[in-house]
Parts: structure tokens; sequence; C-alpha cells
């Protein structure tokens, strides 16, 4: 077999596995891990080969009553509903489809048109500037493809390009029901590596909502204490650069151990900070929290702890007129590395590693300005293990309270989020979990008051929009809309192929 | 006497050095254990395959930096937060 540049696997491990476009199933939800060359595929698990059995046993019945073959009929929207559907005989009743659904088209088709004009706010997106050139940022992407979560990932080229800009307008606004995003950016150790600076993405915004005639963007300025000058860059956001909130980071680089890690509650570092920022009347600030291997005591020795929510109900306390919006929700593990693991761990003592500990903090110190955000965390848990993605989403709402849960994705790491929006969509808390934990509050239908908050309406409330009802009329239609409205009319959202990209393992190397 | 004092002075001047030298170490981002550790971990390329932190590859640059300002006292300057890009 030949094998690509940029496939690092050993002769003996090359043997092990199969092209995956040549041999693995094309399905429009996972069904097995592919790898991008960088690393040994993890065989199909016993779970993932029921999914992948019963969704092609299914779509041949509808694709022949439909007298198409098997591959087009899963290319549709009750396609893709039959693939909900298959998860949902192996995994449990999770997602939110009906067997009519998967078998009549004109059902699957309208069910999506009634939720296109859905309010969903993006709370935290990304694109990089045009002179970045770490390609190893592109490990994020590879994560998806190797993962299987997002079935469209691979109808980008896997370079930096699909990071940039005119593909993240194409992923969210065009490829995906987002109607507005919030754009951020990222401090590293290496200057190099930092994403966008706070001009680019200040302007980045007024250059969107200008084309759009419409406020569809809206931007971040990233802060970074510790460093010599940050109290510099907070002035020069209050006074030009206008953010409508802030971005920050305690564990000081995201993807390594960094000399400038801190603490939400750092009286003297901090204090002043939240002073200024709530005379200026941009009293929001975004933490990045979580996110941390497997073995991070080892990895971040020394800096871990900034990484998890013990600074937050003390500064939450003494800060009342500050909203702290804490991103991935805080949950520990970094692209969800073993979701059997922490499900395990849930049923059996209701603890998720770091995001119950923000989910308490509420009732623990008596606060209603923490808010949890759920980018990267939903989109690594909700199709590798949508029971524990369930269970966290049900943890959120129901202790912190649906009015303080905010929807992200990272977009556009991991591809156009249209892929997650169906999933949260469709998802529900199963209903042994919500007995034993005593919940009430259920996640509802696809347009529920619980959705509607987490898709949007929270986000509003928090940016000062005026945004009553999330659906209809209530956005208005703009230069941005008429464009979508175009693509969509030339068939820019038919092009799903559902085919993956990479090795998958032999069958016989199980 | 004289063969005491030249050993009294010997440690004081031993103490200063060593004070002196663990005056130089920063130890921002752990001591000189934590960034053996961080080391460890990020620059074996072995972990990529369990870990994309590990294959994303800043963090191993990140950790001999810490290495050297926590163990060698080699210490970078703090960088300030600057951009020639709008």
């Amino acid at each position: 077999m030949q094998r690509h540049i940029g496939v690092h696997m050993s002769d003996d491990e090359m043997k092990l596995v199969e092209p995956a476009d040549e041999v693995a199933f094309r399905s429009p939800v996972p069904t097995q891990m592919v790898s991008n060359g960088e690393y040994n595929p993890i065989p199909q698990t016993e779970q993932q080969a029921q999914v992948e059995s019963l969704i092609k046993e299914m779509a041949d019945v509808q694709a022949k009553r439909h007298g198409m073959d098997r591959r087009t009929f899963l290319a549709t929207n009750a396609g893709m509903a039959t693939a909900f559907l298959a998860m949902n005989k192996v995994f449990g009743p999770v997602f939110d489809v009906s067997e009519a659904e998967a078998g009549d088209m004109e059902m699957s088709n309208y069910r999506r048109a009634q939720l296109a004009n859905q309010f969903i706010f993006d709370d935290q997106t990304h694109f990089i500037r045009d002179d970045f050139k770490q390609e190893g940022l592109l490990g994020l992407t590879k994560w998806a493809v190797g993962a299987k979560v997002n079935p469209r990932i691979s109808e980008a080229p896997m370079t930096l390009a699909r990071y940039k800009m005119d593909n993240y307008l194409k992923e969210i606004f065009l490829d995906s029901d987002t109607k507005m995003s919030l754009l951020s950016g990222a401090p590293f150790d290496d200057p190099s590596w930092w994403l966008l600076s706070n001009d680019a993405i200040q302007n980045a915004c007024r250059a969107v909502n200008k084309m759009a005639g419409n406020t569809r963007m809206l931007g971040h300025t990233v802060i970074t204490p510790k460093y010599p000058n940050w109290m510099d860059e907070v002035d020069r956001g209050i006074e030009q650069l206008k953010p409508v909130s802030w971005k920050s980071y305690t564990i000081g680089d995201p993807f390594g151990p960094s000399k400038y890690a801190w603490r939400l509650d750092d009286e003297k570092l901090m204090y002043p900070f939240y002073e200024k920022a709530i005379k200026s009347g941009i009293n929001t600030i975004c933490i990045h929290k979580g996110l941390m291997p497997r073995d991070y005591e080892k990895a971040f020795a020394g800096t871990w702890e900034s990484a998890t929510v013990n600074d937050l109900g003390k500064a939450a306390k003494d800060w009342p007129g500050m909203n702290f919006v804490i991103y991935h929700a805080a949950i520990r593990p970094w692209l969800a590395d073993a979701p059997d693991r922490e499900m395990a761990e849930f049923e059996k003592t209701g603890y998720i590693q770091w995001a119950t500990d923000l989910a308490r903090i509420p009732e623990k110190f008596g606060v209603n300005n923490v808010y949890a955000e759920v980018g990267t965390t939903f989109a690594s848990t909700a199709v590798t293990n949508p029971r524990f993605c369930g269970a966290l989403l049900g943890q959120l709402v129901n202790l912190m309270g649906a009015e303080r849960v905010v929807w992200g994705t990272d977009s556009v790491w991991y591809g156009s989020p249209q892929w997650q929006i169906e999933a949260l969509r469709r998802l529900e808390i199963p209903e042994d979990i919500m007995k034993k934990q005593g919940w009430k509050t259920r996640l509802g239908g696809p347009n529920s008051e619980v959705k509607q908050k987490i898709f949007g309406l929270n986000s509003a409330h928090l940016y000062g929009l005026d945004m009553k009802v999330a659906t209809g009329p209530a956005f208005p239609p703009d230069k941005l809309a008429d464009i979508k409205a175009e693509y969509l009319a030339m068939g820019g959202d038919t092009g799903r192929s559902n085919a993956t990209y990479g090795y998958v393992a032999k069958k016989t190397a199980a | 006497m004289l063969k005491q004092s030249a050993v009294l002075a010997a440690l004081a001047a031993t103490l200063l050095t060593s004070s002196a030298w663990a005056e130089q170490r920063d130890e921002r981002a752990g001591n000189c254990d934590d960034a053996k550790k961080q080391m460890d971990y990020f620059c074996n390329r072995e972990n990529s395959a369990n870990d994309t932190m590990v294959a994303v590859g800043t963090a191993c640059t990140n950790a001999r930096k810490n290495l050297a300002a926590a163990c060698e006292g080699v210490i970078e300057e703090d960088q300030a937060y600057k951009f020639d890009d709008k």
C-alpha cells in the first residue's frame, strides 16, 4: 500500500491498516476510528460495529424504497436521521429521532427547514492570521478526522487555509445554521503561535458586519495577566478596541506548561482589572479552563491547578458585577481521551472531573454570575459517547440552571459546526440518569425553551442583544442571509459525501 | 585556627554562590523537578499517539525553556503584548 506524505507509521504498522476511503463504511455518523497517519487507529469497538451494521441494514431498506443506492440515501437528511436512530439502538435513547423521519424524505427535509431560522450564537470561534505558520495546529482537525466526529471534515484540504477567515465564514455562516459568532484569540508563550492580534479581531468584526449590513460577529480582547504590559492592553481595549468581552487563559498557554499561569482570585493581580472592567461596562470575561491530558499532573507539573476552577468561587463572589464565562465547562479530559472511563466514573459517583466542580459553584458560593460554555467539550463527547454528553449537559443545566449554559463549538477547528448543532437539537438526558440524579430539567425538543436559551438567548442576554425569541423573524434578513440563500440554491449544502480519508485498522488486526 | 577559618570561608562562599544561583532560577512554570516531568511528557513523540496536545508540538518548546529557567538559570526576558499586524 502506498504511504502518503505525512504518514509516520512504520512498515509493520502499515501492514495492520487499510485506506479508509476504500474500505471504511461511508456513514453520516462515525462508526470507526480513522487515523490521519500519525498514529495507529484504535480498532472499531463492538458498539461502533453494531452502529455500522444497523445503519447499513436500515439504509438498504430505505434506499430500496426510495429507488436510490445506499450511499446516495445516506447523504440525505433522512440518511442522517437513520444514523442517529442506529446510535440510539446501540447507546440507548439519547437522540430525538423517529423511524418515520428516517423513512420519509419530506419529513426529514421539512424538519431541517423548520429549524433553519433558529437563533444560534456561537460563543467561541477562532480563525488564524494570514501569516500564521505553525502547522502543528492542524493536529486539532486531525483529531476530528481520526475520531470521525464530523462527516464533512475532509471536504476542506488539510492545510492551514482551512483555519483562515474565508473558510471560517463559509463553514460557520454558509454551511451551518449559526447566526452570530464571537471571535476569540489565544496567547502562547511562543509568540509565533498567537492566533490573532486584538486589533485583527476587531477589524474582522467590522468588515464582516459591514458586509452583512447587520451585527453578525462580535469580538474579544485577549488579556495576558503577568505579562509586563498587560494592563496597558486592558486600557487600550477599553479606550480603542471596545470588545464585547474579555478573553483570558489562567493556564497561560492552552497547549503547554506556561510561566504566565495565574488565578482569578489573585487580589493583587486581578482585582484592579475587575474594577476597571466593571467601570468600563465591559464586564464579561471568558476564561479557558480544563482540557488537560490524562497525565496532567506530569504534563503540566507545577501549573495544572490554574486549569481547575478552584479560583473561581471567591472571585465571582467578590465581584458580582462581573460575568465569568467558563469555557469548555472546565472539563478535564482533553478531546475525550477516554469517554467510556469518564462515563463509568459518573455512573458510580455522579462526578465529572472539574465540570462538576464548576456546576456546584453557584450553589456553594451563592453566586449567579458564573456561566458554562461547551466548546470542544460537546464536540468531543456527542458522538464518541452520547450518553456521557447527555449526562454532562444534564448536570450543567440542572445544577447551574438552563440560563447559565451557553453554546460554543470552538469552530473552525473541527470543520463546520452544523453536525454539532444537529446533535444538540436531538440530544436528551437519558431517563435513568434523570431519575438516579434526581434532576427535574430535561433538554427537550430541538427548539425547546432550554435549547433556545443554550443556543442563543443566554448569550443574547450577556451581550445585550435585543433577542426575545430564538426563531423566525426576530433576526432580520441581511446581505449574509442573501449570500447563504444563493449558496444553497446553487447546491452548496448537498455535497456531503460521508467519505473520510486516512487509515482504519484491518478487521484481522483487531 | 587558620585551617578552620579557611573551611568556614569556603563554606560561606558555597552558600553565597548557591543562594545567588537559587535567586536566578525562574520557577514560575514549576520547579526543576516539575520542568523535567513536563519535558519527559511533551518531548516524547510516542505520547502523541494518545495525546493531540503532544502532536501539536509547542508544549515541548515551552518545557525545554521551563527546564532551562528552573534548572539552569537560563531565563528569557518576559515578552510584552506586541503585534505588528492589524
